[in-house]
């Protein structure tokens, strides 16, 4: 195991033709699914209706100020892309180890490194074919309503790539960790909805406690510090949580704290990534 | 000098809990030969096969593939490495081609596309190359294997029952293909509960039983060891009327059947005893058509070696 | 006298009923009276980026909030506190209690002694008319002066006030005198005494003269604590200081549109884009702004505040801005110069229930209900950029906003691009399925 990750260099090109033989075999196989399609579509349309909403904003009161009315779509956008492809990783690795073809990979010149590092990549291959596409729409629909198209949407997209990524190494991890097929799906939508859900809960009840009608001793506070320190704690192993800050930091122009952010999701997505890679090495191909 | 075995292990030992799958199984398959690698079920072949391939870890002892330690250099051994398992899985939803155009590439195979139609033509599959894998029978799967296993012109070969769910033009397709290979000089490891196949092919077998490699010579040294004696089968011209009674008298033979116009005597040790047989039966006044000596089958000589291994175990349970 | 009998009980029953009400409002009022406890706290006068303002640090704040690079008041007072429900919040009841803390306040940083800061009189003084600029704090001696001076210019205009105000009377007085003894009551004009002058009012503010720390400390985190001449330390009044800078100059608009003048949108942020229905007109009134950091700013106003949210940013306007021009470019090219100009709502009454927006006439209005630059924008729908520019040419930070005509006809079109990734998946299936052959195989 740890010789394994110990790297010897002259292990890691055959290696990485090993990772890069997979990931063209499991993107080509996503890519021949429904389920990216369908997935895009949903998402392209909530950001759609998100879109709608300010321009029937606009049109009802005549004017909106706001910094970058594409943040908000996009966000959602990656939150079900990234959804998808996070669920996409789990169900492939561990119906592999269902079906016994990671078996017949393993008697290969494939390790265990080079298998989730192949289905890694093959899942952020085509997310990247999602951002092109994300790219073509925002400058589409920014062309047709009159939108403003800025440098931080564009940041936005292509720091989503990390936030992608980290999402998807979860993923991996859920899949090795969790066993078998069903219990990877299961482990990894309730996981994932958790984190998203105490991102947005935080959202809401920061919003209700910025009433000021309420008291000192309002229920609001407490929740709202119960969260602040679940959140405290769940923002390092949430790639959610880093996503939300990443983007108020291009809101606000905060450049270092941006690439801090960035850098604290690529380094939650290489925990992933390890771990998964360990506890399969232990496990083994058979669970 | 002698060749490094292509596959020798020490001492190989795996033990789960308290149960002992494999007991210190010394195993050595020579460049060039085909091992037949045979055990009842339970025995340990899995297991064994296992921890050759990396996929288990030994509790105890050593292997050596080519002459090296596995983890010295994974990548570049298994590249040189083809295995067909007994519980073999695909990916359904590739085309034959795709799929073994995957392998080739992982594998690094040279001429993968020639080589490919080669074996599929090889094995009738060729007309069924753009189908998706989940519409093929378990026979077409089978030996899909095979030729995934044989694309890359592996050095060694490790077959888990390979000719299992084929019908017996299929056995005899990859039985063909298989001396092609040996005779390229691969070497070859077969594991199959189909004697018969194993008893063609193989130039030495190990017989392993409660993990315990029990045999491991050729198959005529099994044959000879098992039985310690011969069976002579001859056919006469005429009817042998009282011949037998005159043959079970000779000092060397222990039993004869007659029955028409053949004979079958047994004897008392592995001698070639033909010539004095025939000259007994002229002297009998019988003219022999044809003799031949009868060597015990492989199934025979398995299932004596594995019950004796079971009444021996069974002895020692009850303290006997 | 029966009835007379039945009117006095009756009156007595209501005059019971009256009382009894009154001792009820009495008690509950006395009950609702909080208790005041006597306890140290900060009074502080911060600079909130334009002008000071007031706050009380009670022994419940642990930590204060102040604007690096100015200079701030922190006062240490012995006073009555009391908890009031309805704003949630303590308060001090400097009217029954105000006792000046003698003491040194030492400010530490990292443990070690930073600054130490001595009681100081000081005073704060404004020119009512330019505020912005005239805004200073005095301490000392010169704090001392400025407050005498702006004591004697207060009573020479009260004194001032009171002649005129005499003078007018006699004027009053006089001018009756002479419309009675003038033929018809007309009085020559030659013959008018002239009218007293009001004296002007001065127009310079200021504090009451008072005691405190005036401190000015750069950025960062502090601990303070008052010492007492015999070196002990004052109870409660050790606290955390954190000064924080502000994080940019800018200028917040007020957006109004012509067609909902009761709901404006405010745009603080200068990466803020302004949407706007094609053919609008839209009216733009400019301040100061400054963008702090949310929490420290909303606790350096309220020490006592509990919805403030760290790690994030908002935008303070200040004052109007009225002085600069408004540059709208179109393209890259300024196409128009605008200033400044004041404007009158005029609510339109009948069934329309809208309001007209004019420019101010000070003949037929009473005073001018905004003042700001007129953005008309095209009814084909384009971009345009607006940013104030000073005197000299100079843009003022901060105050470029991009202004865009949403076009709304195409709101449908984004749902059917969003189509598009469906229709090249079906598409890839129907190229797969032909590619690859599903049929069930058995030789």
């Amino acid at each position: 195991m740890a010789a394994s990750l110990s790297l010897p260099t002259r292990q890691w090109f055959p290696r990485w033709h090993a990772i890069n033989t997979i990931r063209g075999r499991s993107s080509t196989s996503i890519a021949y699914g429904l389920g990216i399609y369908i997935t895009l579509a949903v998402a392209l349309a909530a950001a759609s209706v998100v879109l709608h909403n300010t321009v029937r904003y606009v049109e009802r009161n005549a004017v909106l100020s706001t910094r970058q009315p594409l943040f908000l779509p996009i966000a959602f956008m990656v939150a079900l892309v990234s959804l998808y492809l996070g669920m996409s990783a789990a169900l492939s690795v561990a119906r592999e180890r269902d079906r016994g073809t990671l078996q017949v990979l393993l008697f290969g010149p494939v390790d265990e490194t080079a298998f989730l590092l192949g289905n890694f990549f093959a899942q952020l291959q085509v997310y990247l074919g999602v951002v092109v596409v994300a790219v073509v729409w925002v400058n589409l629909v920014t062309w047709l309503l009159h939108l403003a198209f800025s440098v931080p949407v564009l940041l936005l997209l292509l720091s989503s790539i990390i936030t992608i990524g980290a999402v998807i190494a979860f993923g991996l991890l859920v899949a090795v960790w969790g066993g078998r097929t069903r219990a990877a799906l299961v482990y990894f939508i309730l996981i994932a909805l958790l984190f998203i859900a105490l991102q947005l809960g935080q959202e809401v009840v920061n919003g209700i406690a910025a009433s000021p009608n309420l008291t000192e001793n309002d229920p609001i506070f407490l929740i709202r510090n119960v969260l602040g320190y679940v959140n405290l704690v769940t923002q390092w192993v949430s790639p959610y949580a880093q996503s939300s800050r990443t983007m108020d930091d291009l809101l606000n122009q905060n450049v270092s704290s941006y690439f801090f952010h960035l850098a604290v999701t690529f380094l939650q997505g290489m925990v992933f990534l390890t771990a998964s890679i360990l506890i399969l090495k232990r496990k083994g191909p058979r669970g | 000098m002698a060749s490094e075995p292509v596959i020798k292990t020490e001492g190989l030992t795996k033990v789960f809990g308290r149960y002992t799958a494999v007991d210190h199984v010394n195993l050595e398959l020579q460049r060039g030969e085909i091992y037949g690698f045979l055990g009842p079920n339970g025995a340990g072949k899995t297991t064994t096969l296992m921890m050759i391939l990396g996929s288990l870890a030994p509790t105890s002892g050593s292997i050596r593939i080519f002459g090296q330690d596995l983890a010295d250099d994974p990548f570049a051994i298994k590249r040189r490495i083809g295995v067909v398992i007994e519980a073999q899985s695909y990916y359904d939803e590739m085309t034959a081609w795709e799929y073994l155009m995957f392998f080739a590439r992982l594998y690094r195979a040279e001429n993968a596309e020639k080589r490919a139609r080669e074996l599929l033509e090889r094995v009738s599959l060729w007309q069924w190359r753009d189908v998706v894998i989940g519409g093929y029978s378990t026979g077409m799967q089978r030996k899909l294997a095979i030729v995934r296993a044989l694309l890359h012109s592996p050095d060694l070969l490790l077959l888990d029952e390979p000719v299992a769910s084929l019908d017996p033009y299929g056995i005899r397709q990859v039985r063909e293909l298989l001396m092609e290979e040996h005779a390229a000089g691969r070497t070859i490891l077969i594991s199959s509960h189909i004697l018969s196949e194993v008893e063609r092919t193989t130039d030495r077998v190990g017989i392993i039983v409660r993990g315990k490699l029990l045999f491991e010579d050729t198959m005529d040294h099994l044959r000879r060891r098992v039985t310690g004696q011969r069976r002579i089968q001859i056919e006469l011209v005429e009817p042998a009327n009282g011949l037998a009674t005159e043959l079970r008298v000779l000092p060397f033979v222990s039993n004869v059947e007659a029955s028409g116009q053949q004979l079958m005597i047994m004897t008392h040790d592995d001698r070639d005893y033909r010539t004095d047989v025939a000259r007994a039966i002229a002297g009998q006044g019988g003219i022999v058509q044809q003799m031949r000596n009868i060597e015990p089958t492989l199934e025979e000589a398995f299932i004596t070696i594995t019950e004796a291994e079971a009444q021996s175990w069974a002895g020692a349970a009850h303290g006997g | 006298m029966q009835v007379q009998v039945k009117q006095a009980i009756r009156f007595t029953r209501w005059l019971a009923l009256a009382l009894c009400a009154l001792w009820l409002t009495v008690s509950v009022a006395h009950a609702q009276d909080p208790t005041r406890t006597q306890a140290f706290v900060y009074g502080i006068t911060n600079y909130n980026g334009a002008k000071y303002a007031s706050a009380i640090v009670p022994p419940s704040v642990d930590t204060m909030y102040l604007l690096a690079g100015r200079e701030n008041v922190v006062a240490p007072r012995e006073t009555l506190i009391y908890w009031w429900p309805i704003t949630n919040e303590y308060l001090a009841d400097w009217d029954r209690l105000n006792q000046v803390v003698d003491g040194t306040l030492n400010v530490y940083q990292n443990g070690r002694l930073f600054k130490s800061f001595p009681l100081s009189s000081y005073v704060i003084q404004y020119d009512v008319n330019n505020p912005a600029d005239t805004l200073a704090l005095y301490t000392g001696a010169e704090a001392q002066a400025k407050y005498e001076a702006w004591s004697v210019a207060l009573k020479n205009y009260q004194d001032a006030l009171s002649k005129y105000y005499a003078a007018l009377s006699e004027w009053d007085i006089q001018i009756e005198e002479l419309r009675k003894s003038s033929p018809n009551g007309v009085i020559p004009p030659e013959k008018v005494p002239p009218q007293p002058q009001q004296p002007k009012r001065p127009t310079l503010l200021s504090t009451n003269l008072a005691q405190g720390f005036v401190i000015d400390l750069p950025s960062g985190t502090f601990t303070i604590e008052i010492a007492r001449a015999d070196g002990s330390i004052q109870p409660d009044s050790r606290k955390q200081l954190v000064m924080f800078d502000k994080l940019r100059d800018g200028i917040a608009y007020s957006v109004v549109p012509s067609t909902r003048w009761n709901l404006p949108e405010q745009s603080d942020e200068p990466e803020s884009v302004i949407y706007a229905e094609p053919g609008t007109t839209l009216y733009l009134q400019a301040f100061q702004a400054g963008q702090y950091d949310d929490y420290a700013y909303s606790h350096m106003l309220d020490p006592q505040n509990q919805s403030a949210q760290a790690g994030r940013a908002k935008w303070v306007s200040f004052d109007p801005t009225t002085q600069p021009q408004m540059h709208l470019t179109s393209g890259g090219v300024t196409v128009q110069q605008i200033p400044s100009q004041p404007y009158y709502v005029q609510q339109v009454s009948g069934g329309g229930l809208g309001y007209q927006v004019e420019p101010f006439d000070p003949s037929k209005m009473e005073r001018a209900t905004f003042t700001g630059y007129t953005i008309p924008l095209d009814v084909s729908g384009t971009e345009y950029s607006v940013q104030l520019v000073d005197a000299n040419g100079t843009p003022l930070a901060g105050s470029q906003r991009r202004i865009i005509a949403l076009n709304a006809d195409r709101v449908w079109m984004p749902y059917v691009l969003s189509a598009l990734p469906l229709a090249l998946g079906v598409g890839v299936l129907v190229w797969r399925r032909r590619q690859a052959r599903r049929v069930k195989v058995d030789e």
